[in-house]
């Protein structure tokens, strides 16, 4: 790494590459943070993470309704740190979803405004800063999933997916539903919209498919992804399958050339957008029967993406362009719903129903640094706790020799 | 380095040694297997992984037990190696599920009471796994708290419990040491109060004993030992041991008081070995090292089989001998017990942390090897008391462990017959005598066949009163009549059964000459004879003896459809005879049991054994056939018995088993080789079916015997479909038919079925 900064500096290396590589590495190396927790406040399994823009504040919903935001950052001057909670929406407040929450999404621009969307049937738009919400949108059917786009520049347009098979598209500014796009044949479990085109909008629904939509076009459905690469005309219409089964996760790779999709049998696939075909690479994972709308997220701005894919209790890093199973991050005790990839500092966050979120850190070596600092800390005070050092030695016995 | 050539063979080993320790279904885990496992994953990493592997595999098995076994062995290498901390930590989630039921569609297997001990045994050690490393292991911590908020299992509670259990515990051996110490206390006051009275009879015991038989050291004062040597009596060699008499150099032969009163000189072994010496002087085989052919010398060592007592009790030893066995008697009766009790309390105490323990036990060994020696001595000595008292017991040994066959030959009965001519007594012959016997004396003794207490009733017609009565009357009626019925031969008439037994029982007593000829003075001899005579109650044909015309009893009718207030007049009740007849009043039936005769003979037919067939059996034996005269080896002596018996032999040959399907020699094999070579029975139905599967661990607790309960195989007959089906079809016919009959006819229910 020294090696590679000095490169940096004499002007060798290139400096995005160097940046990607790095960022790559880190990614590639996530593992359980053993000094850096988040505040266990948790009254239920937690639904859904989002990170705001600045990466300090995250976002959680649990199944029971309440919604949490910790503050990251850590101020302290120890690395040892516990992100507290700054505001807690628990189950029995005034403005609380009554079902579970199931997805929350900061602002894309910044963290005075979120959104959550619950199976009460209601997406909610809160101000952070108030702590209410100042919108209340009512549905016909449950709510499994709602995306912002992150790309909105002329208009902000909020995408609900939920029991019913429209996916309508709320107006931030008019605070009512503004679209409807038709076009699944049962409820719609996951909604996305493109990282870099502003109206371009891909949802998945129990049908097994995932359709794509221009939100400007009267039309509507652009495409329906085909795990056949069929064409899309009128004969095929109803055959077309993405999936065999439901889909219940789509996630952009940071450029949005790539979609991945997650169906309930556990099987990922990667999509190709500007052509809309199948790429050849897949994932495995845990199959999933009948859970609701799983969050995964990619690893950005490295060499080369990783996606990070909830299995049970387990999240599989996968390289994205090859498929190639990277690392398995073991942590979690019950399924892990919900992750959410920090680019700003290569960290993950995990949010699973054993009513914990996780945070996966690639500083090992500056926690090992810590490790020490703390046994020399503990031997001079000859604390009664046990130095790490020794917990982790093999105490094989004499006796055992021969 | 060394181990890499047989790495797989360790593989394999390890995988036996976890497969055995798993499957015992013991709750402990044997440490020598245990011991063999933790070697082998010392070796590397690699065997730790494996071992994972496997263990994860078999926590995964659906049995409590093996489950529980399982887990204790994650335990003991969680404890020992990194690697496996790594590996089951990362997994902690899916052993959490397997062992603390964390999952509630997967529960715990059976058996149940297993499975709670794993959960608890579980979760303790988790929490402890925890609380020791739960710094190096991030998951530990992360399960605690799963297992707190999630699964809302109460872990401080569980600590709670456990200290109260513990506390319990030490509650327990803390009382426990307190009654020990206690005990201790006693028992050593018990031995300051005791010891010198047990030394004291001990010493007197030895000084007795050393009195009536002085040791050989006594002796060797002078030198004069030697020449008294000769003197000695056969009996006093045998009271040492053999080894003395190897040492025959010095021949220290010794004199008791009474040997020296019987002053008999015998000649001993040594005065033969000098006459076969001075027969052929020049083999002295001896001196070359050689074993003399023709010498061979028996030497009596036991001294308690001798048939003497080694020390004769004369008028000068008498009270040495007697206050040696008073001694005797108070030592094996009361302080030999005693020294007992105290050892095995000290035994028990053994765990105290008073340092005098280790003393006094050696104080109470000590004493008791003393009394040991002392009576050990005495018993050898042989004196009479002891001698006889020893014969006594033997013979009663032997009584008890003989067989049955010498008792039987003592019997009366058969004794006879045994010896002279052994000849089976015809058992009807035998029985009648002794029925007749038996009857005879019964007529006296038992309390049925008592004479009515009055005698002087005149309606029974056996008393002397009612004969009178019925005499006189008949005499007033018909007076001319009279020569039919006079009084002795209608007593004798109306006493018909019973005089039947009188004259038996006449010709029994032979010292009585006749009933007829001495009349007179035959008062006393009627009462002897009315005393044996056989007497029956007075009863409903006794009571209608005379009257020549009855008539037959009649019974009234009961109308079971009559109201129970219309009754019919008298006359209009019909009555009707008893079917039997006059015969109900002349009959009176007494029940015959019998009496049990006990069998007398045994079967006596010649076991394997060398010993003869003890079963006492009537007629026929159930494994030797009908019983025979035989004679003492059990030999059959009829010849057509014999020919029967050669038969019956080599029947028995036939079936008998060869020697290679003994059933032990092929339960040896089986438990070494493993193979079954037993041969299927093909007498039997069904022996072509494959056996049931043999069952693989035979630690474990079988699951499927719960299900083979009484109670589920009744219900699976009771509840079978069929039945309650026929049941039910049953039931409701019945009730149809109740319906039908009483509203059947009803215009309102005809629809109704």
């Amino acid at each position: 790494m020294i090696h590679q900064i000095e490169n940096l500096r004499i002007g060798v290396t290139d400096p995005l590459l160097f940046k990607t590589s790095e960022a790559y590495k880190r990614a590639k190396n996530l593992a359980l943070s053993s000094h850096r927790d988040v505040e266990n406040v948790f009254s239920s399994g937690v639904r859904t993470l989002d990170l705001d823009a600045e990466g300090r504040y995250l976002l959680s919903g649990c199944s029971d309704g309440s919604i949490y935001i910790h503050d990251l950052y850590n101020f302290t001057g120890s690395p040892s740190f516990t992100a507290n909670s700054v505001q807690v929406i628990d189950r029995n407040h005034r403005f609380a979803h009554k079902y579970s929450t199931e997805c929350v999404q900061w602002y894309p621009q910044d963290s005075g405004l979120f959104v959550t969307g619950s199976m009460d049937k209601s997406l909610k738009v809160w101000d952070s800063n108030r702590m209410r919400p100042v919108e209340t949108v009512k549905f016909v059917g449950r709510i499994f999933q709602v995306h912002m786009s992150t790309k909105a520049i002329s208009k902000c347009l909020v995408a609900v997916a939920g029991t019913e098979s429209i996916v309508r598209l709320v107006d931030l500014t008019t605070g009512s539903c503004t679209h409807e796009l038709r076009g699944h044949e049962s409820a719609v479990l996951t909604c996305r919209w493109s990282p870099c085109e502003e109206f371009l909008l891909t949802t998945g629904g129990c049908d097994g498919r995932i359709i794509v939509w221009d939100a400007r076009s009267g039309k509507s459905a652009l495409r329906i992804l085909d795990h056949n690469n069929g064409q899309v005309n009128y004969k095929n219409k109803g055959k077309l399958k993405s999936h065999e089964v439901a889909v219940n996760g789509l996630c952009f790779t940071e450029n949005g050339q790539n979609l991945i999709s997650l169906g309930w049998d556990g099987r990922a696939k990667l999509w190709n957008m500007t052509s809309g075909k199948k790429e050849g690479v897949e994932y495995k994972a845990k199959p999933s029967e009948k859970s609701k709308s799983v969050q995964f997220d990619v690893a950005g701005s490295s060499r080369k993406e990783l996606v990070f894919i909830p299995s049970d209790g387990k999240i599989l890093v996968y390289e994205v362009q090859t498929g190639e199973l990277v690392r398995t991050l073991r942590g979690h005790y019950n399924e892990v719903n919900s992750c959410k990839f920090n680019t700003l500092y290569q960290e993950l966050y995990s949010g699973a129903h054993d009513r914990n979120i996780l945070i996966w850190t690639p500083d090992l070596l500056q926690e090992a640094a810590y490790k020490d600092h703390v046994n020399i800390q503990s031997v001079s005070t000859n604390s009664s706790v046990r130095p790490v050092g020794e917990v982790t030695q093999d105490v094989w016995s004499s006796d055992e020799g021969d | 380095m060394e181990q890499s050539p047989s790495k797989t063979d360790q593989f394999k080993e390890l995988k036996k040694l976890i497969t055995t320790l798993t499957h015992t279904g013991e709750k402990e885990l044997d440490p020598p297997v245990l011991k063999g496992i933790t070697r082998i994953c010392k070796i590397s990493n690699d065997y730790v992984i494996h071992a994972y592997n496997l263990l994860i595999g078999y926590l995964e098995a659906n049995h409590a037990e093996v489950r529980l076994s399982c887990f204790q062995i994650c335990i003991e290498l969680f404890k020992r190696s990194h690697c496996f901390r790594e590996l089951l930590v990362s997994n902690l989630e899916q052993v959490m599920a397997l062992t603390v039921e964390t999952d509630l569609s997967k529960p715990l297997p059976k058996p149940r009471s297993t499975a709670l001990s794993l959960k608890k045994l579980a979760l303790t050690t988790i929490r402890d796994w925890a609380k020791q490393y739960g710094s190096g292991y991030k998951k530990l911590h992360l399960g605690i708290s799963f297992l707190k908020n999630c699964k809302r299992v109460d872990l401080n509670a569980m600590a709670l419990e456990e200290a109260a259990e513990h506390s319990r515990e030490e509650e327990l051996k803390r009382r426990k040491k307190a009654i020990q110490n206690e005990h201790f206390k006693k028992v050593v006051i018990e031995i300051k109060e005791k010891q010198p009275d047990i030394i004291s009879a001990l010493t007197e015991m030895d000084n007795c004993l050393s009195l009536l038989l002085p040791r050989p050291e006594d002796f060797f004062i002078d030198g004069e030992a030697e020449l008294q040597g000769y003197e000695d009596t056969k009996k006093l060699e045998e009271a040492h041991d053999l080894d003395t008499r190897d040492q025959s150099s010095s021949k220290d032969y010794c004199k008791t008081p009474s040997s020296l009163s019987n002053s008999k000189v015998e000649s001993s072994e040594s005065d033969d070995e000098e006459d076969c010496l001075s027969k052929n002087p020049i083999f002295d085989f001896r001196k070359y090292g050689i074993i003399n052919p023709h010498f061979s010398i028996t030497l009596k060592v036991d001294p308690a089989q001798g048939s003497e007592p080694l020390v004769k009790k004369t008028e000068e030893n008498a009270p040495i001998f007697e206050s040696a066995e008073e001694l005797f008697k108070v030592v094996t009766a009361r302080y030999h017990p005693c020294i007992l009790k105290w050892e095995t309390i000290l035994e028990k105490c053994s765990d105290l942390d008073d340092p005098t323990v280790k003393e006094v036990t050696l104080r109470i060994n000590e004493l008791k090897s003393r009394l040991e020696t002392v009576v050990d001595k005495y018993k050898r000595l042989n004196m009479e008391a002891f001698h006889k008292k020893v014969l006594r017991k033997t013979s009663d040994e032997s009584d008890t462990s003989d067989s049955d066959f010498e008792e039987v030959q003592n019997k009366a009965g058969f004794e006879a017959f045994s010896k002279s001519a052994p000849v089976k007594p015809s058992p009807a012959k035998k029985d009648d005598t002794s029925q007749k016997k038996s009857s005879a004396s019964k007529g006296g003794n038992k309390k049925d066949w008592s004479l009515i207490s009055d005698e002087n009733n005149e309606k029974d017609p056996t008393s002397v009163f009612s004969t009178l009565s019925t005499f006189s009357s008949k005499t007033s009626e018909v007076a001319p009549s009279t020569s039919k019925s006079s009084p002795s031969t209608s007593l004798s008439c109306n006493n018909r059964e019973k005089s039947k037994f009188v004259v038996e029982q006449e010709k029994s007593c032979s010292d009585v000459p006749s009933f007829h000829d001495q009349p007179g003075p035959s008062d006393d001899r009627k009462a002897k004879l009315l005393s044996l005579a056989p007497k029956l109650p007075f009863d409903i044909d006794l009571y209608h003896w005379e009257d020549e015309k009855i008539e037959a009893p009649t019974r009234l009718t009961v109308k079971p459809d009559g109201h129970r207030f219309w009754q019919k007049t008298a006359e209009d009740r019909d009555e009707i005879r008893d079917p039997d007849g006059e015969a109900s009043l002349r009959t009176r039936v007494i029940e015959f049991t019998g009496n049990f005769e006990k069998v007398k003979w045994t079967c006596r037919a010649p076991l394997p054994s060398g010993k003869l067939c003890p079963r006492q059996d009537r007629v026929k034996c159930p494994f030797h056939g009908k019983i025979i005269a035989r004679d003492e080896v059990g030999k059959p002596t009829i010849p057509e018995d014999q020919q029967a018996e050669l038969e019956r032999l080599e029947l028995e040959k036939a079936n008998e088993v060869p020697d290679w399907q003994d059933p032990k020699l092929l339960a040896e094999l089986k438990e070494s080789t493993g193979m079954d070579l037993r041969m299927p029975d093909k007498t039997k139905r069904g022996w072509r079916k494959h056996k049931p599967e043999e069952k693989k661990y035979v630690g474990l607790t079988d699951l499927k015997a719960s299900h083979n309960t009484t109670y589920n195989r009744l219900s699976k007959k009771v509840f079978e479909k069929s039945s309650m089906r026929r049941v039910a079809a049953d039931l409701n016919k019945l009730d149809r038919k109740r319906f039908r009959d009483k509203y059947g006819d009803q215009f309102n229910y005809v629809f109704d079925h």
